[in-house]
Formats: structure tokens, sequence, C-alpha cells
């Protein structure tokens, strides 16, 4: 179920070290949480993982990226490093209960399981605080590898 | 149908870029616009995102687009040029990518309506200097910046007119060739004048 990938820049610098993590849940909660403290957890959660990966070594941010959509809408949050803040955009229209959260993080001068590491652990911990329960679920997407 | 890169390192803003040109250009310039999204990550984000403004958006993920799913652009170009039939197809590949092999890749799409369009790559005013000065990185995002027909200078916002001048400076002697243009695409500025770059370089294609 665990999706992650690793990314070494193979392109001729071997100097660059990027790792890479992506993830999708479905979070639950027993009761409706409105749209302002959605937002609030969104933007939480992106500074936690942000802040996680810079604790475990990080040169750099490279991107945290999340997408939170629920029935009313969707919020997207990212950050390319805490002291260039946290831009939040998009509008939940209604309080929700349940939402499928997407997760991106890449980050430079981490390998993979680091990354992998941090930002399930602030997922985790975020969720856990506000009250959400998660399960990660599978992300079907185009552009499996063919041949042709 | 002409396919454009909106290249640039991680984080430079690329996706927010990429979606006020095409809104821009479906809108005002009322040419039909697809999107090709790539991602590092294996649960991408940025196609979700682009989808949610109503683009045609098709992702291809789990690698680069530049060395191990080259084969997966052109097949993907390919399928976009039959099913849907763009005017412009905008290619953001990830943050790591190098524009030039990304080109090559476009030419090996089959189909005489494929046609290569202008590469723009963007350049993150706002973390200049913490890029530039590390050497694996500096040399990266220099590489990118060399391939680029047009260096759009993105966040000009966050920064003063004499840091965007500096900037400006280094990139024209990195690549002397690329037009230049001061953006900020979160609020807008100089997207009016990117679009008009990207579209006197299609059409003197």
């Amino acid at each position: 179920m665990k999706k992650d990938a690793h990314h070494d820049i193979p392109h001729g610098d071997e100097a660059i070290n990027i790792g890479g993590y992506g993830a999708a849940f479905k979070i639950s909660s027993t009761r409706a949480v409105d749209p302002a403290t959605l937002q609030s957890i969104s933007r939480d959660l992106v500074k936690e993982i942000a802040e996680g990966c810079m604790r475990r070594g990080a040169k750099a941010i490279g991107h945290v990226k999340l997408y939170l959509k629920a029935q009313s809408g969707y919020i997207q949050a990212d950050t390319v490093g805490m002291k260039y803040g946290i831009h939040v955009d998009g509008n939940i229209a209604k309080p929700e209960r349940v939402a499928n959260l997407v997760v991106n993080s890449i980050i430079i001068g981490l390998g993979k399981t680091e990354v992998a590491s941090a930002t399930l652990n602030s997922i985790r911990e975020v969720m856990e605080r506000h009250g959400f329960s998660m399960t990660q679920v599978e992300e079907a997407r185009g552009g499996e590898a063919r041949q042709r | 149908m002409k396919v454009v890169q909106i290249a640039g390192f991680l984080g430079s803003g690329k996706t927010t870029t990429l979606i006020s040109l095409s809104r821009q250009l479906s809108e005002e310039f009322k040419k039909r616009v697809a999107i090709i999204v790539n991602e590092i990550g294996d649960v991408p984000v940025d196609a979700k995102v682009v989808n949610e403004f109503g683009l045609k958006v098709k992702d291809i993920g789990g690698g680069c687009i530049c060395c191990e799913l080259l084969i997966n652009l052109a097949i993907t170009l390919e399928e976009l040029s039959k099913g849907f039939n763009p005017d412009i197809v905008f290619i953001e590949p990830s943050g790591v990518s190098i524009p030039s092999s990304v080109k090559d890749g476009i030419k090996t799409a089959k189909g005489t309506e494929i046609k290569v369009g202008p590469v723009v790559v963007i350049f993150d005013a706002e973390r200049a200097e913490e890029q530039l000065s590390d050497e694996g990185i500096g040399t990266f995002v220099m590489r990118q910046l060399s391939g680029a027909d047009i260096v759009a200078i993105n966040k000009v916002d966050a920064v003063d007119e004499a840091h965007v001048r500096v900037y400006e400076e280094k990139l024209k002697a990195v690549n002397p060739s690329a037009r230049q243009v001061r953006i900020s695409a979160l609020r807008g500025v100089g997207l009016n004048d990117l679009i008009h770059m990207i579209m006197e370089l299609i059409e003197a294609q």
C-alpha cells in the first residue's frame, strides 16, 4: 500500500540527493468539522511535515503539498520551506466528516525512508490531535510504464 | 498541436503559472489547451489541483519524464493529439527534469501535427540565493535554465527591485539567447507578457 519515490537526479549531478513520498488517505471524524478548522488542519500538517523533515537533517524543502478533497470543495496547501510561508488555497463550503487527503513531500538531502517516515508520523499526529481516523488508500494514476 | 514546457526547479511555481496561463489561453485566446503533469512522488497532487480548475489534464507519474518515463510522454502526446486535438499542450515536468531531455522526448512522439514549442523555465527569485549558493542545486538549476527559450523570473513580488536586477544579469550570462520576463504567478503579475512571448515564439516556428 505504501507509495514512495526516490530520485537521485541521475542527470550527471550526483551532489543532490532528493527523497520523495506521496500517499493518499481517507480521513473521517465522528463529528462534522467546520471549513475554517479544516483549513487550519491543512496548514498545521504542511508545517509539521516540513519541520519534521528539517529536524531529521534535510538540506531544504523541495516542496510539501497537500490536497484535501471533501464533498463540498477542496483545500490545497503547500510550502517550499517554513521561512517562505505556507500557501493555502481552495474552499470547502460546509462542515465535513469525511475527506480524501493526498500529501506529496519532496525533500532535498533526505532519503526516501526518512521522508516517508517524517511525512507519515506528521500525518498521524495531526490527524489524531484533531480527532480524525485515517486509512491509507491506493491511488490509481495514469502513466504506468508502458512499452510501445 | 504545439507542445510548450513549463519547467523549473522544485517549488519554483510551475503549477500556479501553468493554471493561470491555461485559463487565460482558454478563456481569452479561445485556444484548446491540455496539460501533462509529471510529479516525482507516486501519488499526485498537482494533477488534482489542475483538475479542480476544469482543465484537461493527464498525469504521468512514478518517475521522471526526462529519463525513465520518456516513452510515456511520447505516447501521452500521441493520445492527446488523437483524442482531444488541443492547440497547445503544456507539459509540467518534475522539478528535477532537464528541459532539453524532455524536448528530445517530445520529438519522438509520432504524428505530423505534434510540434515542439518553446521551453519556459521558471526561476524562483525568492529562493535564488539559497539555491544558487548550493553547489549541487545551483549547477542543476543553471543546467535547467540553459535549456530555456524564455526564463520567467517568478515571485518578484516577494523581493526588491535590486535583487531582481542582479539575477536578471546572472541568468542572462547563463543563457544569453533566452528572453526574460518578470512574473508573480500567485498575484497574476507579468502573465500577459509571458503569454505573448509564448505565442510569438509559437507563431515564429
